[in-house]
């Protein structure tokens, strides 16, 4: 399973300073709309997506923060359809 | 001001004497195929299409309907680019090594059956875009009459359904290996996957859509009118996709989007620059 943002920060030890900021930057997103429970992927070759794993109730809202995301340096913002069928 | 470029590609083709078309049965060949046989007849007018495992099965149906329906002369070829190492390493070049191989063939064939010109189905709107096959027909002699007439895609469009094409509508579909992101190498296993995912989203009827192949998972882009619909579809589209051994299957929720995959270049520039640094945690959480 994921984990939510905040303690997805420390599952990227070994990455760069930059994708700690990147992460927080993320994490801060999600708190601000108050979805700081949510659970988030880093994933792709270049780290480049954001995988979220939610209900799909909360999609609509999470497109919503896509702009904000691509401005942290992410390229892809993204629901695990996997996750939104089994966690609703 | 359509109907002054409309008669631009005529003068042109006329003045071609005879043309061998690259013919994928997309909106821009066909439309570029019955206007060449409408201007120069049958005798002077080939069509052909390069077949391999990058070109989608969906595509060469609509390129053999035409073909039947409006009589266009026609060819096909099998190239060989999953051959060519440079090809399968899948870089930002990768449509250079393919058209090389592409064109290469048809120039060839072209001298062969004493055709006077080798014409691409580029258009006005290509200029703009990362384009690398273009660089490839350009070195090869290739002209592209719709973007020298300058022909918009949606001109094209316009014009296609005042000629009574079936493709005035139909979805850009470019090859099956545009959906592999750059760095992940192509292979025919990956085309395979990618395109057995498409046709479960055609089957669900979405109209225009994308499925990206990121090696263990798949990235689906739908296009924004259809997102709701495939959110609803969430569990049944995770397992069908999931089934052809993509361990995970993501939704795109910005949508469907050309040149998506383009947008890493963009990633690619700012590392440079310093402001972000690509890590190497391929997949990772």
């Amino acid at each position: 399973m994921s984990e939510p943002v905040s303690r997805a920060v420390s599952a990227s030890a070994g990455h760069e300073v930059d994708e700690d900021a990147r992460l927080a930057g993320l994490h801060q997103l999600l708190e601000d709309r108050r979805l700081g429970e949510v659970a988030a992927s880093i994933m792709g070759s270049r780290r480049e997506i954001v995988a979220f794993r939610a209900p799909v109730e909360l999609a609509s809202e999470l497109a919503e923060l896509a702009p904000a995301i691509k401005r942290l340096g992410f390229l892809y913002v993204t629901l695990d359809l996997d996750a939104g069928e089994v966690e609703q | 001001m359509i109907d002054q470029k409309y008669a631009a590609l005529a003068e042109l083709l006329e003045g071609f004497g005879s043309v061998c078309i690259g013919y994928s049965g997309g909106v821009d060949s066909v439309f570029l195929s019955k206007v060449a046989l409408d201007v120069l007849g049958p005798d002077r007018v080939l069509a052909v299409t390069g077949l391999s495992d990058s070109y989608p099965g969906v595509q060469h149906e609509m390129a053999l309907e035409c073909v039947r329906r409006f009589g266009i002369p026609h060819l096909e070829v099998r190239t060989h680019e999953l051959d060519d190492p440079d090809y399968a390493a899948n870089s930002s070049n990768r449509c250079y090594f393919c058209k090389s191989e592409l064109w290469s063939r048809l120039t060839a064939l072209a001298a062969e059956k004493g055709y006077a010109v080798v014409l691409d189905g580029s258009n006005a709107d290509d200029v703009g875009d990362h384009r690398p096959g273009m660089k490839a027909a350009r070195e090869l002699g290739v002209r592209s009459p719709l973007l020298e007439a300058g022909l918009t895609k949606s001109e094209i469009r316009k014009l296609s359904h005042r000629l009574g094409l079936p493709t005035w509508d139909q979805p850009a579909a470019p090859c099956l290996a545009s959906r592999i992101p750059y760095g992940i190498s192509v292979t025919p296993e990956r085309l395979r996957q990618v395109e057995d995912a498409e046709t479960v989203l055609r089957g669900y009827g979405f109209r225009e859509f994308r499925v990206r192949h990121h090696g263990d998972f798949a990235r689906l882009e739908v296009s924004p009118g259809e997102l709701e619909r495939a959110i609803d579809l969430a569990g049944s589209l995770a397992r069908r996709i999931g089934e052809l051994g993509f361990d995970r299957v993501l939704l795109d929720l910005e949508g469907y989007r050309r040149g998506a995959l383009n947008e890493v270049m963009n990633l690619t520039t700012l590392t440079s620059a310093g402001s972000l640094r690509p890590t190497n945690g391929g997949g990772a959480r």
